[in-house]
């Protein structure tokens, strides 16, 4: 049973009651429920814009909530707890595809062209040419540098919360999404000419 | 001649919604097969502890065994006497030492299947594996393509 929280307590509030719910005799599956139901849909949305396939996405999720159930009582709390959790829930993403890379020999190219196929057959993004496109020009970046994009553009994320999230310098980051941002315009308005 | 594609401007238009949305009740469901795996994890944790302790148990026998090998071998050895005049006996001694079981274990996780011998899948060994690799300090290559970024700005 997931315990009740009031609406207008706010996030950072909400999250504190999960980390010290969790830590009392008897609270963990409570809190640990709180806040799968709180994150979910947050770590969903990066995650399978990362690996873009929904069973591969479910996948990284149950990965990423495993390794957060157990790593939740080692939180420190020197972040905040949606910064750990993205942290947890991309590096996953980034391993999932680094590994599947590696297990199937796929060179890169290969790798990104069943990604590619996989956006051709995603029903959501029937008759929405443009996102289609995107999506197909993004698996053109670097997957980190993808990531970055992502986190910025779609999950429109402070600079400094990506920074704590990659462990990346604002500044790096900024470069990075401004060199993303040209190389993806320029990969669409070729496709246009 | 085509508009200039502007991805700022695209965003403000709503190309930044959520291009892949999850299937309808995904998650509804996903909280309660969470509480499921973990719940599922405590059980099978005693098991895992038993995979671990039999890992260990046979990284310690190849441990022992090549110990012995590098004494045969002795590569750091300058003088030319005959190991078999030297020190025969304290290679005896040591082979007398290793267990015979951890002999076996050794032959076997090197020659047989891996699989058959711990009994466990190849995604529980890859699992296990990672679960004692873990770690959430990013690998130290998890920053930008400075390559990249050089090329571009170069």
């Amino acid at each position: 049973m997931v315990a009740v929280v009031s609406p207008n307590i706010r996030l950072k509030d909400q999250d504190q009651y999960i980390l010290r719910r969790f830590k009392e005799a008897g609270g963990q599956q409570d809190a640990f429920q709180l806040l799968v139901h709180t994150y979910q849909e947050r770590m969903y949305a990066i995650i399978r814009k990362m690996v873009i396939d929904h069973d591969d996405a479910d996948d990284v999720m149950q990965e990423t909530f495993v390794k957060v159930w157990r790593n939740l009582g080692k939180f420190q709390g020197d972040s905040q707890l949606y910064t750990w959790l993205y942290r947890i829930a991309t590096n996953e993403s980034l391993r999932f595809l680094e590994k599947k890379k590696r297990r199937f020999f796929l060179p890169i190219g290969d790798a990104n062209q069943e990604l590619a196929d996989k956006i051709d057959h995603t029903p959501s993004l029937d008759g929405d040419e443009i996102q289609r496109r995107l999506q197909k020009a993004l698996l053109q970046l670097p997957d980190k540098q993808r990531l970055v994009f992502n986190l910025k553009y779609f999950e429109d994320l402070k600079y400094e919360a990506i920074a704590e999230i990659t462990g990346t310098s604002v500044g790096g980051l900024k470069a990075s999404y401004h060199l993303a941002v040209k190389k993806i315009e320029a990969i669409l308005q070729l496709e246009t000419i | 001649m085509a508009n200039k594609i502007n991805l700022n401007e695209l965003k403000k238009k709503g190309l930044n919604q959520d291009p892949f949305p999850a299937p309808e009740g995904y998650f509804n469901d996903f909280p309660q097969r969470m509480l499921q795996q973990i719940e599922e994890e405590a059980e099978t944790e005693k098991g895992k502890v038993i995979s671990l302790s039999s890992r260990w148990y046979y990284a310690a026998a190849a441990i022992v065994v090549l110990v012995v090998a590098v004494w045969l071998i002795n590569p750091f050895q300058t003088d030319t006497t005959p190991i078999a005049e030297t020190n025969q006996n304290e290679v005896q001694n040591l082979l007398a030492e290793v267990n015979e079981q951890d002999l076996i274990d050794y032959l076997q996780i090197n020659s047989a299947d891996m699989i058959s011998t711990v009994s466990l899948t190849e995604e529980e060994q890859e699992e296990l594996l990672e679960s004692e690799l873990e770690s959430y300090d990013l690998p130290e290559d998890y920053y930008l393509d400075t390559d990249y970024l050089l090329e571009e700005y170069l």
